[in-house]
């Protein structure tokens, strides 16, 4: 057996380890200690902003590295910074962007090193339930002013009461009388009976829960097929059953590969309903191309904003349609409407950061409180009470959800319209303003049609 | 519903167990010669769909075409897979390839999402997005070349083993490796022909999946598990057992979505490969464990 | 002629681990949030490493479904608290608990599969509980939870529960290493067949070395969940859990008991460092994974305590 008692060197040699490794330890510490604890001078006004520029809700999120650089770019140079009156001067700003990876566990943990780390002054989220709502919880907590967009209210409504986070964006019902408005508009073409499947998620519950509703009080007839969970890919039992009553409407909610897997199905199966209202599926124009065939064309969706609404950039003056064609001319890629709203969220922000002028979180987060502001995407007002901006009857729709009423001085309403897929001339698919509900201002851009009238003979 | 609808289920199901059959075999292949589930097979499946993606995109052929390019690039992939990585870790213990398979899974997965993005991808074949009738019933056309696939590939594999050298090398290798090397055999170099083949196959069924679905860089999970449950209810090895599994997991998923709803249909299909898996480890068909 | 590897003896450094715990309790007094929220991830991926690289490493068993214990750790503890109002340190506790007793039920179906079939079994029963889950309306199905309760504590106060499971699972190891149990374990790791025949009852071994390690991993989606306050189906039981706890007890030496330690402070720098830059840490520790478990399979500490030709006490 070996020698098993320790010689002078051995010893040493491990105490030394250790040594070393202590004194390596309290280096790190203190370093880290002293530049936690520098006095932070407003060299920068930061603001940090979470996006999930990885993974399956990635194509939200693929604008934003350029939208982070335009607003940067605009806001340092062309304005010189922000005038914030507590200081007396411009100060610039540094948006610090983290990639979520679309994951909501990650999304809380970014949130809380911007707070914590990068001391940011306040926060800006978008991009769907997964995203926005840990952000936003992870601001509650830290006490740091939030600026929410693109995210269905009720949806995010399931961390309230909020004190510090602010959401603008449409509510489910709103989208709900969309969707059943742009079936009104076809009139006597359908028959009125409409299948409806949605993803097993909030977004897919809330939706079935408020179309079914609207579309019953309508006078529609709905086939609800229930939810189906995520990677769902063989929906033929439905489809029977949808051809079997002849169901001439189709609505749902999916992530885009599931309502690939089901509409790919209808065809093969000979189910071509004449309208198929989706939500969530059909926003991009890479997801209508991944159908593959013609099998975009004719696919009617909620829209958010388009070019031909008629805002302007309260920050550059853009109209969306001068926006989109500054991203497309940049960076060669179709647009979408995410990249619309991220500017929007920074109008927000930096219009709350002048009234509130100065970096005080709790000034900010009135300023915030205090926004009315019109925005590239629409006027943005946390102030309004409910009963001013809608009718009574979609009052007593949103009474069905309490807490649409108890927080509504946290989201502001943002208009929400049908558009419909058809073959394009510059890119393989574009989006046309099929139906704009109570948004006169915004004007449609072409007649809805049935699926079969736009494929032709 | 009616009789004729039931039946039409049943029927898709049968030609989409085709599908889950093509995939699992590359599995099964794997598995049965060199005794190691390969974690990331799933992953490598997927791989090939973007490779073939890649590749229609830059020279705009057909899906099924792009196969001749695909399919050899992804044979050198599991022949230097194997020799490189898999030869090296056999010796270091039972899980070490467990540990390395999912690890490349890993890899696979966020080194397909640096290059292609998160965008949702898709094989096109217009051609078979239409509506065949044949007698009264609607099959799926996509599910249909998953189908036709699948027998072409068994029974391609099936000549192989039984007619070629290599064939009956890969078969003798894992059953008795002295006596091979006594003839002449080098494991280690058989094995790594054998996984070329299985990438071969893997390869064939990761563009038919393409074909079939939309496919993302972590779309590789669902379909190692499925290839996993195939594999087990036909017993490992055995490529008759992964055909008649891969029947069985394509009922399953149809029949469990019309019985409990979509919600529970994947969840029923992991069900029953868990409760196979608890009955009879060996598969359904014996084979080795 | 071979080299000689002295043994250290640990008795011999009970005032340096002294000093160290001092050391370490006092840490979140002084440095700053973010440090503190990296010591408790730290402390958290530690300790579910170290549980996870002994039954890899010793026991044989390669679990694949860490992630069904740290939903269910969080999911308990949050229900606990926020639906029937306990305490919320008592809720994490018995959250730990409940974890651990899901463990022993699920020993049953699981643990008479073997190999590469059981880790494959722990995947597919990780994401049965996630279908579950998502569709399970008393926990908010796929919309989540978001545990108000936890708001009001601090960091500081998450800190030391966090540093407290870390140790735990250190003396977990120890112990499963030296105990008569960890003995039956490390046979069954060399050859089940062989320990069985021995006259070791390799289920009930295996079976409790499952369920103190989930006892732990269940503890640790408890704190995490206190920590980030929002849980839902798809991120609490997601794969990435297993795999990052696979990365940190390979990388720095799987099965030993420092090994994590290098391993977590890489795996938690790597992430802050690379969260700029997108999604390139989770490809560069997995190539570097697969190269240590190709090269290197003794991990860094491996390396280190080879070319320091020091040798402590086995787990360490």
């Amino acid at each position: 057996m070996k020698n098993r008692f320790l010689s002078k060197s051995a010893v040493t040699k491990v105490q030394a380890a250790i040594i070393a490794v202590v004194i390596v330890v309290a280096v790190i510490a203190g370093v880290a200690y002293y530049y936690s604890t520098l006095p932070k001078a407003p060299e920068y006004i930061k603001i940090g902003w979470p996006v999930p520029l990885t993974g399956g809700i990635a194509s939200f999120g693929e604008p934003d590295p350029w939208v982070a650089q335009q607003i940067e770019d605009y806001v340092n140079n062309e304005m010189g910074g922000v005038y914030l009156s507590e200081y007396g001067r411009k100060i610039p700003i540094k948006i610090i962007q983290r990639d979520t990876k679309s994951d909501a566990d990650f999304a809380s943990t970014v949130a809380a090193e911007l707070i914590t780390k990068e001391q940011v002054d306040l926060m800006v989220v978008l991009h769907t339930p997964a995203t926005v709502v840990p952000v936003s919880t992870q601001c509650e907590r830290y006490e740091v002013p939030c600026i929410a967009f693109d995210c269905p209210v009720l949806s995010w409504l399931t961390g309230a009461p909020y004190e510090w986070s602010y959401l603008a964006f449409w509510t489910e019902v709103d989208v709900a009388e969309v969707f059943v408005g742009i079936w009104d508009t076809l009139g006597a073409k359908t028959n009125k009976k409409v299948a409806g499947l949605w993803s097993d998620d909030p977004d897919g519950r809330t939706f079935r829960e408020l179309t079914i509703a609207v579309a019953e009080a309508r006078g529609y007839t709905v086939i609800d097929s229930g939810l189906a969970p995520y990677g769902t890919t063989d929906f033929s039992s439905y489809i029977q059953q949808w051809k079997s009553a002849k169901a001439e409407i189709l609505t749902g909610n999916f992530i885009p590969p599931d309502f690939a897997s089901l509409w790919r199905q209808c065809r093969e199966m000979g189910y071509i309903p004449k309208v198929s209202t989706i939500g969530r599926s059909v926003l991009f124009p890479a997801s209508v191309e991944a159908l593959g065939g013609d099998l975009g064309v004719g696919l009617t969706t909620e829209v958010w904003v388009h070019k031909v609404s008629p805002f302007k950039s309260s920050l550059t003056g853009q109209t969306p349609a001068e926006l989109a064609e500054a991203y497309e001319e940049a960076t060669g890629k179709q647009w979408s409407t995410p990249l619309i709203f991220s500017h929007a969220a920074f109008e927000t922000a930096i219009d709350a950061l002048q009234r509130a002028g100065s970096l005080d979180k709790t000034k900010i987060k009135d300023a915030i409180a205090d926004t009315d502001l019109d925005t590239i995407v629409g006027n943005v007002n946390y102030k309004k009470p409910l009963s001013q901006i809608l009718t009574s009857e979609e009052l007593a729709l949103y009474e069905s959800y309490p807490e649409l009423i108890n927080n509504q001085n946290h989201y502001s309403i943002t208009p929400v319209i049908g558009g419909q897929w058809v073959k394009g001339t510059k890119w393989p698919y574009e989006l046309e303003v099929v139906y704009n509900w109570k948004y006169d201002n915004i004007p449609e851009t072409a007649q809805v049609k049935t699926i079969p009238e736009l494929l032709g003979p | 519903m009616d009789i004729l609808s039931f039946v039409n289920l049943i029927f898709n199901g049968l030609l989409l167990g085709g599908l889950f059959a093509l995939t699992a075999f590359g599995l099964s292949v794997f598995a049965g010669i060199m005794r190691v589930i390969n974690i990331a097979h799933g992953d490598f499946a997927i791989l090939a769909a973007y490779l073939a993606f890649s590749i229609i995109d830059f020279l705009k052929i057909d899906p099924f075409l792009s196969l001749l390019i695909v399919a050899p690039i992804m044979f050198v992939i599991g022949y230097l897979f194997q020799k490189f990585t898999i030869n090296r870790v056999l010796p270091m213990g039972a899980n070490q390839p467990v540990l390395v398979t999912f690890a490349l899974s890993i890899v696979i997965q966020n080194l397909l999402l640096l290059l292609f993005t998160a965008d949702a991808r898709s094989l096109i074949t217009p051609y078979l997005l239409t509506n065949i009738e044949l007698f009264g019933l609607n099959p799926s056309p996509r599910y249909a070349a998953g189908f036709i696939s699948a027998l072409i590939v068994f029974a391609a594999i099936f000549i192989f083993f039984k007619k070629t050298y290599l064939g009956k090398a890969m078969r003798a290798v894992p059953f008795d490796s002295e006596a091979a090397k006594m003839i002449g055999i080098k494991s280690d170099v058989v094995y790594n022909y054998a996984a070329g083949l299985a990438m071969l196959v893997v390869a064939i069924a990761g563009v038919l999946l393409g074909i079939t679905f939309t496919f993302y860089p972590d779309t590789g999970p669902v379909y190692v598990l499925l290839s996993f449950g195939v594999v087990v209810m036909g017993g490992l090895g055995s490529l008759k057992g992964s055909l008649v599994g891969g029947f069985i997991m394509g009922e399953a998923l149809v029949l469990g979505g019309f019985f409990f709803g979509s919600r529970f249909q994947l969840m029923f299909c992991y069900l029953v490969i868990l409760i196979i898996l608890y009955i009879k480890p060996q598969g359904l068909f014996g084979g080795r464990v | 002629m071979e080299e000689e590897f002295r043994m250290a003896n640990l008795k011999n450094y009970y005032t340096y681990i002294v000093i160290a715990l001092a050391f370490l309790a006092s840490l979140p007094l002084w440095v700053g949030g973010f440090l503190r929220d990296a010591l408790i991830l730290f402390f958290l991926y530690l300790a579910a490493a170290e549980v996870w690289g002994f039954m890899a490493k010793h026991a044989g068993i390669v679990s694949l479904g860490q992630q069904i214990f740290m939903g269910v750790g969080g999911y308990a503890t949050a229900v606990l608290c926020m639906y029937y109002g306990f305490p919320l340190w008592a809720s994490v506790i018995i959250a730990g608990l409940f974890g651990a007793g899901l463990a022993g039920v699920l020993s049953f179906p699981l643990l008479r599969l073997r190999g590469v079939y059981f880790s494959i079994g722990t995947f597919l029963a990780a994401e049965i509980i996630r279908l579950f889950f998502n569709s399970w309306e008393f926990v908010g199905a796929g919309k989540g939870l978001i545990f108000k309760d936890a708001y009001a504590i601090s960091t500081t106060l998450i800190y030391y529960p966090a540093l407290a499971i870390g140790i735990l699972s250190i003396f977990l190891v120890y112990f499963l290493y030296h105990s008569k149990l960890g003995f039956g374990l490390r046979s069954i790791g060399a050859d089940e067949d062989a320990a069985s025949g021995l006259g070791v009852n390799t289920f009930r071994c295996k079976a409790s070395c499952f369920t103190l390690a989930s006892l732990i991993t269940s503890l640790v989606g408890a704190v995490n969940v206190v920590h980030h306050t929002y849980l839902n189906p798809t991120s609490a039981f997601s794969i990435s859990w297993t795999v990052n706890f696979l990365f940190v007890a390979v990388i720095g030496g799987a099965g030993t008991i420092i090994g994590p330690f290098i391993g977590s402070t890489i795996f938690v720098a790597l992430g802050y460092l690379l969260s700029q830059y997108l999604g390139l840490s989770l490809l560069l520790e997995g190539l570097v994974v697969l190269a240590i478990l190709i090269a290197i399979p003794e991990g860094v500490w491996g390396v280190i305590s080879r070319k320091l030709k020091v040798k402590l006490k086995p787990p360490f």
